[in-house]
């Protein structure tokens, strides 16, 4: 009898739900990200915003690469709802805390299936993943240099419009984007 | 002249149906209440994926009329299912070893693909 389990997809239905799962995360940041963005947009915290559309669109691609590789391997990636996004803030600095909290668990999440992915011995998934883990560093790296600014300047008055000026530069400055 | 029909191979049966593989297509065919439908295999997971969310406790604790009812509709399934529980119950029985079979089944050709390269 042949084996048609194999010949539909190298993924393991476990590994498969797993990556619809991470999709729908790469999803949700992706709109969390927007709906800052339009949080800092209404706050008058012009470059904050241009930073978290930026960040937003990055997520989507993220999840656009995972959702491409399942059906490359003979998966079934499958579109996700998003809901329940946040639209109000406490505060400025508390949309850049819940970024990082975000980023954090994006990392957690993906290190999670490749720790299944190992020992399952499903390869070829881990090494797909490995340019996330990587890309991870950057994006919380991005993520903890935006807390600092709010730690170093005074979060008052001018304070605010400084920190918005600084974020602008964040990313120029990011570990993985030198040279 | 032959048709698909007599070129399945049996996957597992039980008293509610069977599930046949058909080589030439890759396609699984579930023999159920009568009929039989094809489904392509990521479909038969849908289904199976279906029927194992479905709450067997509280549809034997509804005393509702039409409470031990159920209608499955998986994707990429051409047929919608009007089960009882009992034949719930054999159709999660069926769905799952017939997915035990086809696993045990790739792990077989793993295996030989193993020592044959």
């Amino acid at each position: 009898m042949k084996d048609i389990v194999r010949m539909r997809t190298s993924l393991s239905e476990e590994i498969e739900a797993l990556l619809n799962e991470q999709v729908k995360k790469e999803a949700k940041s992706s709109f969390n990200y927007l709906a800052m963005a339009a949080w800092c947009e209404r706050k008058g915290f012009a470059n904050s915003a241009k930073f978290f559309e930026i960040q937003s669109d990055e997520e989507r691609q993220h999840m656009k690469k995972i959702f491409n590789y399942i059906s490359s391997v003979g998966g079934v990636a499958i579109t996700p709802d998003v809901v329940d996004i946040q639209q109000e803030y406490d505060s400025f600095r508390s949309v850049f805390d819940l970024a990082l909290e975000q980023e954090v668990a994006i990392t957690h999440s993906i290190s999670n299936i490749v720790d299944k992915c190992t020992a399952t011995k499903d390869y070829t998934t881990a090494n797909f993943l490995n340019w996330f883990l990587t890309e991870q560093v950057e994006e919380e790296a991005i993520a903890r240099r935006c807390l600092e600014i709010f730690d170093i300047v005074d979060q008052q008055g001018l304070g605010f419009l400084m920190i918005d000026r600084e974020i602008a530069l964040v990313r120029e400055q990011a570990p993985g984007d030198e040279g | 002249m032959s048709t698909e029909l007599d070129l399945l191979n049996e996957v597992y049966r039980n008293e509610v149906g069977v599930v046949y593989q058909c080589d030439e297509t890759s396609t699984i065919w579930i023999d159920f209440q009568g009929k039989m439908t094809p489904l392509k295999y990521f479909s038969f997971l849908a289904l199976k994926r279906k029927v194992d969310h479905i709450d067997v406790v509280s549809m034997f604790n509804d005393t509702g009329k039409g409470g031990d009812l159920e209608i499955i509709n998986a994707r990429g399934c051409e047929r919608c299912f009007v089960v009882t529980l009992k034949e719930l119950i054999g159709l999660k029985d069926l769905l799952e070893g017939s997915r035990v079979m086809l696993d045990l089944n790739s792990i077989i050709h793993e295996r030989l693909f193993n020592v044959l390269i």
